[in-house]
């Protein structure tokens, strides 16, 4: 990064005033009081809530299937949270990621089955890059509706959704069905060269778990030392201060949405190629693209806050499992609990906002007072995948 | 042979009245400026209030009636957390759907799974003269009181919100609530009994699958009508009568893909159908704003409207799959969301908490 430009010096301020632990504070508070009211809600239905706990417990870790199990389930759901983080950098808000799963999903899926012979180094690039730029593709459907048209992202990427839940079905009832007879709602089996291998023996935990650690040493370590990481915070912390700036606002924004449906699909595409039976059936994603959501949020939308949060929603939904058969607790209960820790974080993210800003306020009038801003020097806007003929627009017009 | 058939519009008219509760609420709401993704989660909880409810009291319509208040009190505590905590929108509803999902399916299994009782369906209500119209009027005529409601729902939303004092607020809330506070409205008020009116009718929605048309519960029974319902409210700009339009099209849309699940070939009046709808989308279009849609639009309407006229004089013996008709209204909202662009007529607060500016 060159000269620290007064712009970025507001944009570090809130992370210096003690975000991080305030953070944490909040998100473990949240799924206390969300597991909290829940355990009462068992209480009232005459289940033991100590036996559903320690029911929960063995089923997310008890013995070594079940945590493969848990971890598994994080994979997906990390890397699908690093995408609403991508767009949430820019203040995209994409909710389009169960929909750009399940295309990237799709998209591998075709790749593994429709493919044969070739060597798994191959095959399995193949097969992870469609499932990427096909959820790119699918949100750049919104980016380029956003940029063009000023189409409302939230509106599109949630149609978006609904349109992609219908393609997945067409397509395994159809043209990537295994039998000929359309009442095989599922895939073949992907071949042997497009499947991740097993980490630990048989146990479903695999090794596509190498693609969400790197997609958070990307988004976390690579991105923010970069200048287009540097543009996307930019221009999500102030469209107009950024345009005025020489970035390129609204592309920066088509951007980050479209970076953040290919890190969705790579995340469709390890429910298929690391799966359970290697084969994408109907529902495959079911709602890992909204529960990414809340993995996010209890991450506060920090990259390496993900893999933590994402194991906790994994042992969540593995869990669950033996809740029914053991305490007699529907599994239902898990999305009750997810349900009040996004409600539980989302109506104290205000608040604690606005204290955050008050800090930040109190310190800078004593100590790091920011340098006057005066007319800054408009960024030279380098020629990359960013450069192109387009007259920047302040955006903001037609969004929340 | 056409599909267009008395029994074709009478089950247009019943899919479509869910959506017509749960779409006219959230046109409430979105005026006022809060985008309720949680419809969805809003209309799952009407359909087991009234399951539930029903069931308890013995009465149907105590069943309808505690979804009406369960919806807007749900519709209350959204409101109160969007607005007054100024969450964010969006991501409150996606965890109420969730929470709603959860709780439903928690509550149903704890208690009525297991014997599944009936409750209802409400019979249907022959409207004396106008059921007996030759052709139609059984149909459109003879059905549950729900529908009936449902349709009534319409006018009486499009009045209060053009010509009552609640009305003129709501919209101020959505459009400029910096001037309907300066006025001394209660802008956060506003915009939480707006939400309440969406929870509250939405609910009804719900409950008219549930005790009004099947008599049952099922597990995530809405199945996403609440996003269709939300697809309805922006395709139809968020005016109370074309969002109902929007709806019954919907309607019309699904009960023409049940019928074609049975047929298979799409047969020739739908093809002279998309003909006689494309084209007059476009004049409707260009007779309201002129020069509205770009020449790319026109040029691909156009070219529709010649290939569904190829297909109608030549009827290919094509298929399409249920997904393509499912998928559908979706795709029309895209491509009406795209057509329109930035002239689109979205409440200019949308998606906004309101904060006082300080002085």
């Amino acid at each position: 990064m060159s000269a620290p430009s007064p712009l970025l010096a507001l944009l570090d301020q809130g992370r210096r005033a003690g975000g991080g632990a305030i953070s944490l504070g909040v998100s473990v508070g949240a799924v206390v009081a969300a597991v909290g009211v829940s355990l009462l809600l068992v209480e009232a239905t005459g289940s033991s809530s100590g036996t559903a706990i320690s029911a929960l417990l063995d089923g997310a870790a008890g013995n070594p299937a079940a945590t493969a199990g848990t971890l598994a389930k994080a994979v997906p759901l990390g890397l699908a949270a690093l995408g609403w983080i991508v767009a949430w950098q820019a203040r995209r808000i994409n909710i389009g990621l169960e929909g750009q799963m399940l295309v990237g999903g799709a998209a591998s899926a075709a790749v593994g089955v429709g493919l044969d012979g070739l060597p798994t180094a191959v095959h399995l690039t193949l097969a992870v890059a469609a499932g990427f730029v096909a959820g790119a593709a699918w949100a750049g459907i919104a980016a380029v509706l956003w940029v063009r048209r000023g189409v409302n992202e939230i509106f599109s990427t949630l149609m978006l959704n609904l349109v992609a839940v219908q393609v997945v079905e067409w397509l395994i009832r159809g043209p990537l069905s295994e039998g000929e007879s359309a009442s095989f709602a599922r895939t073949a089996e992907m071949a042997p060269g497009a499947r991740w291998g097993r980490v630990v023996g048989t146990y479903v935990f695999s090794w596509d778990v190498v693609v969400l650690v790197a997609a958070v040493v990307v988004v976390g370590v690579v991105l923010p030392r970069t200048s287009v990481g540097y543009r996307l915070r930019l221009v999500g912390a102030n469209p107009e201060a950024a345009t005025f700036a020489g970035i390129r606002s609204e592309r920066t924004s088509a951007l980050a949405l479209a970076a953040s449906g290919g890190l969705a699909g790579l995340a469709g595409s390890s429910l298929i190629l690391a799966g359970e039976t290697y084969r994408m059936t109907d529902h495959f994603a079911g709602g890992t693209g909204y529960l990414a959501i809340v993995v996010a949020l209890v991450a506060a939308n920090s990259a390496f806050g993900v893999i933590p949060a994402a194991i906790l929603f994994g042992a969540l939904r593995q869990g669950g499992g033996l809740l029914e058969a053991r305490a007699g607790v529907p599994i239902s209960i898990v999305n009750v609990v997810t349900g009040l820790i996004i409600v539980f974080l989302a109506a104290t993210a205000g608040p604690i906002a606005r204290l955050q800003a008050r800090r930040v306020d109190a310190g800078s009038r004593t100590a790091t007072r920011p340098p006057p801003v005066t007319r800054s020097e408009p960024e030279p806007e380098p020629a990359g995948p960013l450069g192109g003929g387009r007259t920047p627009e302040p955006v903001g017009g037609t969004l929340p | 042979m056409t599909p267009f058939d008395a029994a074709w519009l009478g089950a247009s008219l019943r899919l479509a009245s869910p959506l017509l509760f749960a779409a006219s609420g959230e046109t409430v709401a979105q005026r006022a400026g809060v985008v309720n993704i949680g419809l969805e989660g809003m209309m799952l909880s009407g359909a087991y209030a009234g399951y539930a409810i029903g069931h308890a009291s013995g009465n149907v319509w105590i069943g309808v009636l505690g979804a009406l208040l369960v919806g807007a009190l749900v519709g209350l505590l959204t409101g109160l957390v969007v607005v007054v905590g100024k969450a964010d929108q969006i991501v409150v509803g996606v965890g109420l759907n969730l929470l709603v999902l959860g709780a439903t399916s928690f509550l149903f299994r704890d208690s009525l799974a297991e014997t599944k009782p009936e409750v209802g369906p409400i019979g249907a209500w022959r409207i004396p003269v106008l059921s007996d119209i030759p052709g139609v009027g059984g149909a459109l005529f003879g059905q549950s009181p729900l529908v009936y409601l449902s349709v009534l729902i319409v006018p009486i939303v499009a009045l209060v919100l053009a010509r009552t004092d609640f009305g003129l607020s709501v919209r101020a809330a959505g459009d400029s609530p910096g001037a309907l506070d300066t006025a001394g409205v209660d802008v956060a008020r506003i915009r939480v009994l707006a939400t309440m009116v969406a929870g509250g009718l939405a609910a009804v929605g719900g409950a008219s699958l549930s005790v009004g048309q099947l008599g049952l519960f099922n597990e995530d029974m809405t199945a996403g009508r609440g996003f269709l319902a939300l697809a309805a409210v922006i395709f139809g700009r968020w005016r109370a009568p074309s969002v109902a339009a929007a709806c019954v099209l919907f309607g019309m849309v699904d009960a023409l893909q049940l019928r074609l699940q049975a047929t298979g070939v799409v047969p020739r009046p739908v093809w002279a159908l998309v003909v006689v709808a494309v084209v007059a989308a476009v004049v409707v279009v260009l007779w309201r704003r002129p020069g509205a849609p770009g020449p790319g639009t026109l040029v691909a309407a156009g070219a529709l409207a010649i290939g569904a006229g190829w297909c109608w004089v030549a009827q290919p013996s094509w298929t399409f799959p249920t997904q393509l008709w499912l998928a559908f209204p979706y795709v029309l909202t895209l491509v009406a969301l795209a057509s329109l662009g930035r002239r689109d007529e979205a409440p200019a607060a949308l998606g906004e908490p309101y904060a006082r500016a300080a002085a």
